[in-house]
């Protein structure tokens, strides 16, 4: 059975029609082409498929596309407006936070919804955020350093 | 691995679900956060024909207080714990356990309902809320009955759930004044893993008397489902505060429950570690200092 | 030491850019017109006869395009080393995960559908996991070989016998290294095509794209010409993606549909089909005289290869004595031995034997040194071999950073003041490595490396290789070896995807070899261009090409600045006076490596060799059990940083791998089956689990590599496990020889330690 939805994905208004066992993963890869968010483990596990759904990380493997029905979603490729990177991912390049690059985009929109509830976050708070993206290349002290090199510092 | 076909019942009321349980059985789930359910779904471990989709149900959201108990909705995600203002004093507790699930895509997702209703031993909120003691309601078209969490969970997946009935909410009495509490969770590495014992304490005490009042304590991952430590508890309470009391104490606990072994550990050495998280989380709720422990 | 614009350089990688924004494509992401999804049927037994499968279900579910058995496949065996594997199982299986059948269609869900569909009967065989069960007499055998015996290795030298007799110390001990999973975030994956004439092309996820060619070619007996091979970006290999039936299966199933078709392994597939780390039982004796000068090395090394011998016989090898190379010994007995089991078929994982031999050796050093009262990292530096030696297998040591790696490490971690600061609990502990860039003994018949550079009437140069990005960085490596030869910036610089049509015929990304075999061949290619180039220019300024240089963007007469073109111009000139042909520098280096003897060993089997210390600092709660890692230091022999940022993600990424391994990483197969095939309980260290890192590089000159280079990859991890036990140990002390060391076994030894008091 094949089910309506709206979804608002990186600012623009999405209708689509799908069947339910659907994950918001599936829907966003194959029916929209936004392979920026990848699947690692197809199980919550590894966070390879973070996106930000109403602001917040979740992984899009754990969800129904059904269950995102009306909200807005915001994937790696929302995040740079043209050739503009975001800071993140600027800090990203400069810091060297990036090798195979898979975990990268989840890693980026953790990263994102940490520092706009924490601008000013601790190198705790900074690893506690990033529990969820499992990154097997860098051992994290890159994507660590980075992240933290945005923290507001002095004004928090 | 992909989830199989199956249908979505999106619900508009209360008793749209109620009706859809009657109508469809064990045929049907219910859908909260999905991160326990979806996950089960797609190893195939159950194949469920419907869904039946509880999230738009304002209903069973949020954390309501009222005089004298705290009324927290089924749909209240782990992180909507972890930042609720109402969690203040002995009810903390259950916001401190919340930050210990998973990560935080899993507490963005994941409802105190589906924690429990998945009734895994190792549900990071059940001990929490055993020491808070919690009752549960649940609803069906009959009405609503309430019921004890400790009666409520009834083993490994199995709770007192009838096939009509759906978790609503969770019931908090207001904690004794002067409440003393804490949640240690020993993983087999700091984040993202599943208790392989938790332990939750929360104790009162008479400071002149240097004696404890009120000990409750509840152990996850070494029973069938979480698990009060009555005889440890009844060992401290109106008895003097001392670490060696306290270690008999916990030696107790770690008599009373029933650990098994799995891969992730063995029953003896979750014994032991009963012994160890209980003691430390008595002192560690006293103020005593103790060793970085756990998640 | 030149004066380098490029190298030695922290520059983020070329494509950074790309993948923060989720645009690099990676091969599971691939998708070509009219492609379908592949899935495989994957026994459920460890051995057993196949009897019979119906797929008639599953060819008439609707979406599905094809089934396919052995029945469709050539059934030659094949494998990189022993001919030992079919495409899919041809009459029995040989390990849960062995691939029975495949199905293509429309989409995965169908895929997976169908495999439901197919009906598989089995008549279950005796089957043995365990490799020192597989040997006795009397084991099912899995491949019909004496004892399940893949291979057998034999080392001796000096006498072995007198030499222990004459050590003031000698320890023994038997250690176990075991089965861990390399966990890269993308699962393996590939797109396979099969065009009208037959000619197939795989887009793989592969660290060997040219040897991958040549082994499927004979597996699907088509002349190699038919098969092309192209490597996408992928998602981390750590040794792991190499051969593997998945794309062969793809290959079967794009022949039989003429479609496209994508195969992915999803990551419980990954983990029980996939090359985990050969598991290892060593039996390590070393004797060491009263100076503590190391003397005599015995080694029994008994290997699982599982139910394919892939590349095990050359790990276990590894293993038994590429560490001869790091000290001096003068006597040496070596056993090596790799038995197939009915287990998933282990492989190549950062160290390829040399990391689990290193655990044992620098956990045995430490209890040299404490029986002669001498501080670890003396009795390192004093057996260490140095600059110029030439080691017992003959091993030519172009430069040795090792003596200035402990002495850095020492410095940085505190090493002094930490080991006589005695608290039970917090230990320190070290452990040194060597390691190859490039390993001469992998593949017979040559050695090198070769790259093409080509440069367009615009001036964009277009660098190719024929080795294996996996996300290390080597492509940005290359890039600034060939900006630093040309003279120009890396904005001018694209390394293209390894394509066997175009580009070089290369060994690949192993051993450690990227950095100084691709860099040392595509340097030769820059070169070449740049020859091309002087003479043009020299041609426009009239004078000799020796008189030019290439620098900033410019080619310039050497010492008149005035007389300069810009890089781009004299591209356009040569390129319009050549009729239109780029400027094409071709290049490649031969090193002169020396193939072991097959009965001695001895040889040179690499260019450069690597070294390193490093410095783990513990704490043990006594009562749970658990470590946490507070601070780690790790000094590393790199030769010439080309890229000190990359070096230093290569050593944080490979120090917590080996803290994973150390401390929590481990494979739980019973019965054959992996229990634990998911990363719930397959447990690694996440952000919180890890300490504060601090990297040192040691840059001596390498005589051969790339601006004297050398490489990373590997020993990055190799000496993580031993360094954390010595901490352990010193910790508490009490010798961990099995890994990983869990609370549960450290609670365990320290009960037992107690009791025993």
């Amino acid at each position: 059975m094949i089910y309506p939805m709206k979804l608002t994905v990186n600012d623009e208004l999405i209708e689509l029609e799908v069947p339910a066992h659907r994950t918001l993963l599936e829907v966003l890869r194959n029916d929209l082409g936004l392979k920026g968010t990848k699947e690692g483990c197809g199980a919550g596990e590894c966070g390879a498929c973070t996106v930000l759904l109403d602001d917040e990380p979740v992984n899009a493997c754990l969800i129904l596309a059904l269950q995102a029905d009306g909200k807005r979603v915001t994937t790696i490729e929302g995040l740079s407006k043209g050739s503009n990177l975001h800071a993140i991912q600027e800090a990203f390049i400069r810091h060297g936070a990036i090798q195979c690059g898979f975990c990268t985009p989840g890693m980026i929109l953790s990263a994102k919804a940490l520092l706009e509830r924490t601008p000013n976050p601790t190198e705790k708070e900074v690893r506690r955020s990033l529990v969820g993206n499992f990154c097997r290349c860098t051992g994290y002290q890159k994507i660590v350093e980075a992240i933290l090199s945005l923290a507001k510092r002095g004004d928090g | 691995m992909r989830l199989k076909p199956f249908e979505f019942l999106n619900p508009s009321s209360l008793e749209d679900v109620f009706e859809l349980l009657v109508r469809y059985g064990n045929e049907a789930k219910c859908l909260a956060g999905g991160t326990d359910l979806l996950v089960q779904m797609k190893q195939r471990r159950i194949l469920p024909k419907r869904l039946i989709n509880l999230l738009p149900l304002s209903e069973l959201k949020g954390i309501h207080k009222a005089e004298d108990s705290l009324r927290i909705g089924a749909l209240t995600r782990h992180v909507d714990l972890e930042r609720s203002a109402f969690l203040e004093k002995g009810w903390n507790l259950l916001a401190l356990a919340a930050t210990k699930i998973g990560s935080p895509q899993i507490r963005h997702l994941g409802t105190i309902g589906g924690n429990l209703c998945n009734a895994s031993p190792s549900a990071d909120t059940a001990p929490p809320l055993l020491v808070l003691h919690a009752t549960v309601c649940l609803s069906s078209l009959k009405g609503n009955r309430q019921i004890p969490l400790e009666a409520f969970l009834t083993g490994p997946g199995q709770t007192g759930l009838r096939e009509d009935e759906i978790l609503k909410e969770v019931i908090l009495p207001k904690p004794p004044e002067g409440s003393l509490f804490t949640y240690l969770k020993l993983g087999r590495r700091k984040s993202m893993d599943l208790a392989l014992v938790s332990v939750a304490v929360l104790v009162t005490i008479n400071p002149e008397r240097k004696t404890f009042e009120q000990v409750r304590l509840a152990l996850g991952s070494v029973a069938p489902t979480p698990i009060r430590a009555r005889a440890a508890e009844k060992q401290l309470g109106g008895n003097l505060i001392g670490e060696e009391a306290i270690r008999e104490a916990a030696e107790t606990a770690a008599q009373e429950c029933q650990p098994m072994t799995d891969l992730r550990a063995t029953a003896e050495y979750r014994r032991e570690m009963v012994k160890v998280l209980v003691e430390r989380a008595v002192k560690q709720s006293l103020g005593f200092p103790i060793p970085p422990t756990g998640i | 030491m030149g004066n380098y614009s490029m190298i030695g350089h922290s520059v983020p990688q070329i494509d950074a850019r790309d993948k923060v924004r989720g645009m690099t494509e990676f091969v599971s992401d691939l998708q070509l017109p009219g492609m379908l999804y592949g899935k495989i049927l994957r026994s459920s037994y460890p051995h057993a006869r196949i009897l019979h499968i119906d797929s008639s279900k599953a060819r008439r579910l609707k979406g599905v395009k094809a089934v396919v058995t052995a029945e469709d496949t050539p059934r030659v065996p094949f494998g990189p080393r022993t001919e030992d594997w079919t495409i899919l199982a041809v009459d029995k299986v040989r390990f849960v995960g062995d691939e029975v059948a495949a199905v293509a269609a429309v989409d995965e869900e169908t895929a997976e559908e169908a495999l439901d569909l197919i009906r598989v009967e089995y008549e279950e065989l005796p089957a043995v996991f365990d490799p020192i069960e597989a040997m006795q007499p009397g084991a099912p055998l899995i491949h019909g070989k004496e004892r399940n015996i893949v291979s057998e290795f034999q080392l001796n030298k000096g006498d072995i016998e007198r030499a222990f007799q004459e050590c003031a110390v000698v320890y023994s001990a038997h250690y176990f290294t075991n089965q861990v999973y390399q966990a890269y975030l993308e699962p393996m994956a590939c797109v396979v095509q099969c065009d009208p004439s037959g000619r197939l092309t795989f887009y793989l996820a592969t660290q060997i794209p040219s040897m991958t060619r040549i082994t499927y070619a004979k597996a699907l007996g088509l002349p190699l010409e038919k098969i092309r091979v192209v490597v996408p970006p992928y998602g981390g290999a750590f040794g792991a993606k190499m051969e593997t039936n998945l794309h062969l299966a793809g290959a079967i199933l794009s022949q039989k549909t003429q479609k496209p078709v994508r195969m992915v392994n999803n990551r419980e597939e990954d983990f029980m089909a996939g090359n985990p780390r050969v598991p290892m039982y060593i039996d390590l004796k070393v004797g060491a005289s009263q100076q503590g000068k190391l003397i005599a090395k015995e080694v029994k090394i008994i290997g699982a290869s599982g139910a394919r011998a892939v590349y095990s016989m050359a790990i276990v090898a590894t293993a038994c004595y590429r560490v001869d190379s790091l000290y001096r010994f003068e006597h040496l007995r070596t056993e090596g031995v790799t038995v197939y089991t009915n287990t998933v078929p282990t492989s190549c994982f950062r160290g390829f034997g040399n990391a689990q031999m290193t655990f044992a050796l620098e956990s045995t050093l430490d209890m040299i040194a404490e029986a002669l009262k001498m501080d670890p990292a003396e009795l390192r530096i004093k057996n260490g071999l140095k600059t110029g030696e030439v080691s017992i297998h003959g091993w030519q040591i172009g430069s040795s950073g090792l003596e200035e790696c402990v002495q850095k490490a020492v410095e940085a971690s505190g090493w002094k003041r930490k080991r006589e600061e005695k608290r039970f609990g917090h230990g320190i502990g070290l452990a040194c490595c060597n390691h190859v860039s490039g390993n001469r003994a992998f593949s017979r018949e040559f050695d090198g490396g070769a790259g093409i550079v080509r440069i367009g009437r615009e001036g964009k140069v277009l660098v190719y290789h024929g080795e294996s990005d996996m996300g290390q960085g080597q492509k940005t490596v290359f890039a600034q070896i060939v900006a630093e030869e040309l003279g120009v910036g890396l904005d001018r610089i694209e390394v293209a995807q390894v394509d066997t049509d175009l580009s070089p015929f290369g060994m690949g990304s192993f051993a450690t070899r990227g950095t100084v075999f691709g860099g040392n061949g595509v340097k030769a290619a820059a070169r070449h261009a740049k020859e091309q180039l002087c003479e043009i220019a020299a041609e426009l300024f009239e004078t000799v090409p020796s008189q030019l240089e290439l620098r900033e963007g410019k080619i310039s007469v050497i010492g008149e600045p005035e007389r300069s073109l810009s890089f781009e111009k004299v591209v356009e000139i040569g390129v319009l006076r050549r009729g239109g042909a780029p400027i094409v520098g071709t290049g490649f280096w031969v090193p002169d490596t020396v193939l072991p003897d097959p009965i001695t060993k001895y040889g040179n089997i690499s260019p450069a060799y690597p070294f390193a210390c490093q410095i783990a600092e513990v704490e043990v709660d006594t009562e749970t059990g658990h470590v946490t890692v507070l601070q780690y230091t790790a000094a590393h022999d790199v030769g010439k940083a080309v890229n000190p940022m990359a070096i230093e993600g290569q050593i944080e990424g490979g120090v917590v791998q080996g803290i994973g391994w150390a401390l929590m990483e481990n494979m739980v197969v019973e019965k054959g089956k992996v229990l634990n095939p998911d990363f719930r309980d397959y447990v690694m260290p996440g952000p919180l689990d890890i300490p504060p890192i601090h990297s040192f590089l040691v840059e001596p000159v390498d005589p051969n590599g790339p601006f004297g280079a050398k490489g990373i990859g590997e020993p990055a991890l190799n000496p993580s496990t031993a360094a954390v036990a010595n901490a352990i140990y010193d910790a508490i002390g009490i010798r961990f020889t099995e890994l990983p060391i869990t609370p549960e076994k450290i609670l365990r030894a320290l009960k037992d330690h107690q009791k025993n008091k």
